[in-house]
């Protein structure tokens, strides 16, 4: 079981999302009902996480679509260890590792491949564009993914933590840490946000 | 800039461009896998170290614990209800407190006729053994022992370790002493550490340490017996434990344990007795029961067989 927050703007609005393991094995059985529940409780924290670690929306929403059939493919072998979300982060992650390594590209975005991204392209306010823009180059990897998961889905600690299979003292330092350069780097930059 | 704010502007900048795949995954044809691929892999569980070991301790566990509550009980019990020493007091009246391992009384034996009025209505079970003392004396007096100058008094303790012995005789030689100090008593006192004296005092229904005296009176006047010795007034047996018989015939032969395991206990205090080892073979139970040894014969040489004293 796993809660997430709901956040809504200016507020946060806490609300417990029940994921239970039994959904897995439901979607092994072609249960659309128990796929799109999984999907309407994952999407967002997913993609969050496959953003962090590819920096690159358009890798992150095809590594995206390729985690759900990879989930769709695999349910039926999934074995219960009270840890789901662990395992579809891992898919994730390996799928991300995969095309990082067909693009040998490295991890480190230069500003020029950010800013042609379509993250950017939007009509998403500059200064938010600007943050996520520093959070995305200058963080490690780990900060990334904590902080975007505890930002964009209002994720426990505890709970990333056993998702991410890393130790909560880990987990809440390299938070910490990673928030504060942030917000170091935005001060420097003169980033004011409303 | 607070974190807060942070926190929001990266979540609305990720909700704005998280992307609805949904249609195009739920519909998509998939085969399902035979098994896991490198992607996919489940992790699985690491054993925690010491796991065998913790099952194994976790199913004996309720095994050892009642092993060690036994023992634990086992231990106690034995502790508190086994009698570690046996203290012989000997007036004219015989006394035996036994007591356990905390010096704290299990039993109050009278072991003559004398002997049973004065331990009437003494309360003693698990009770210090310096109280029960004090108690005894007590009814000794009453009953008009101790009064006479020229009495003595016989403190006896046998337990198999000779320091809890010696420890114990210490304290009740000053115990008695407190009690007796008005008048210029004797204490005679003696730590036994023999079965045999055990087994020669039931035989002649005598305290331990009447019988313990009796085999030194023996020893230095052979031509006495024991039924005699063990009737004797404590300071008269005493005196022939003390001192050896003036047979020059004895004399000549030299006292066979020597001539300084013994100490007039009015020149020096309470002294030890010890029971020689010797004596053994003479107070097996096949022997007393017809051996010559108790009749006044001069001629019989009560150290059995070995001719040691005939030539």
């Amino acid at each position: 079981m796993i809660f997430f927050a709901n956040l809504e703007s200016g507020t946060v609005k806490t609300k417990a999302i029940i994921f239970d393991e039994n959904l897995i094995k439901l979607i092994g059985q072609d249960d659309q009902q128990a796929f799109q529940e999984l999907y309407l409780t994952i999407n967002s924290p997913l993609f969050a996480y496959i953003l962090s670690l590819v920096q690159n929306t358009q890798d992150a929403e095809d590594i995206l679509q390729e985690t759900y059939l990879k989930i769709r493919a695999a349910a039926h072998l999934y074995q219960p260890q009270g840890k789901p979300m662990a395992w579809i982060f891992t898919i994730a992650r390996n799928l991300s590792m995969m095309t990082l390594r067909k693009q040998k590209r490295n991890t480190d975005l230069d500003m020029e491949n950010l800013e042609n991204d379509r993250l950017f392209a939007t009509n998403m306010d500059i200064q938010d564009q600007l943050v996520l823009h520093t959070l995305l180059r200058d963080m490690e990897e780990a900060e990334r993914s904590i902080i975007l998961l505890h930002a964009v889905s209002g994720v426990k600690h505890r709970e990333i933590a056993q998702a991410l299979s890393i130790p909560l003292p880990t987990v809440l330092s390299k938070y910490n840490r990673g928030l504060k350069k942030l917000r170091r780097k935005l001060e420097a930059q003169k980033v004011s946000l409303v | 800039m607070k974190q807060e704010k942070i926190l929001d502007s990266i979540r609305r900048s990720v909700n704005n461009c998280t992307p609805d795949v949904y249609e195009k995954v739920c519909n998509a044809p998939v085969q399902r896998m035979v098994t896991f691929d490198s992607i996919t892999m489940q992790s699985v569980p690491r054993p925690k170290q010491g796991t065998k070991l913790q099952a194994l301790s976790f199913r004996w566990a309720p095994v050892f614990a009642v092993m060690l509550l036994a023992v634990i009980v086992y231990g106690g019990w034995w502790s508190v209800f086994r009698a570690d020493s046996v203290i012989g007091l000997d007036v004219n009246p015989s006394i035996e407190i036994k007591v356990n391992h905390f010096d704290r009384v299990l039993n109050l034996i009278p072991l003559n006729s004398d002997a049973f009025p004065i331990v009437e209505g003494i309360a003693y079970k698990q009770i210090k053994v310096e109280s029960v003392l004090r108690a005894v004396i007590g009814s000794m007096y009453h009953h008009g022992y101790l009064n006479d100058p020229e009495s003595a008094i016989l403190v006896s303790v046998e337990n198999q370790n000779h320091e809890t012995a010696s420890r114990l005789k210490n304290l009740v030689v000053i115990e008695v002493g407190d009690l007796i100090s008005l008048a210029p008593q004797q204490i005679y006192s003696q730590t036994i550490d023999s079965e045999l004296v055990k087994e020669a005092a039931e035989k002649f229904g005598v305290s331990r340490g009447v019988m313990n005296l009796a085999y030194r009176a023996r020893l230095n006047h052979p031509y006495l017996s024991f039924e005699d010795l063990v009737k004797l007034p404590i300071a008269q047996l005493y005196e022939l434990a003390t001192y050896k018989s003036d047979d020059p015939y004895w004399n000549e032969q030299g006292h066979p344990f020597g001539e300084d395991d013994l100490v007039d206990v009015r020149q020096q205090g309470p002294f030890e007795v010890f029971l020689p080892i010797l004596l053994q073979s003479d107070f097996s139970s096949e022997q007393n029961s017809s051996s010559p040894i108790y009749e006044d014969n001069d001629d019989y040489d009560w150290w059995d067989d070995d001719d040691e004293w005939d030539d």
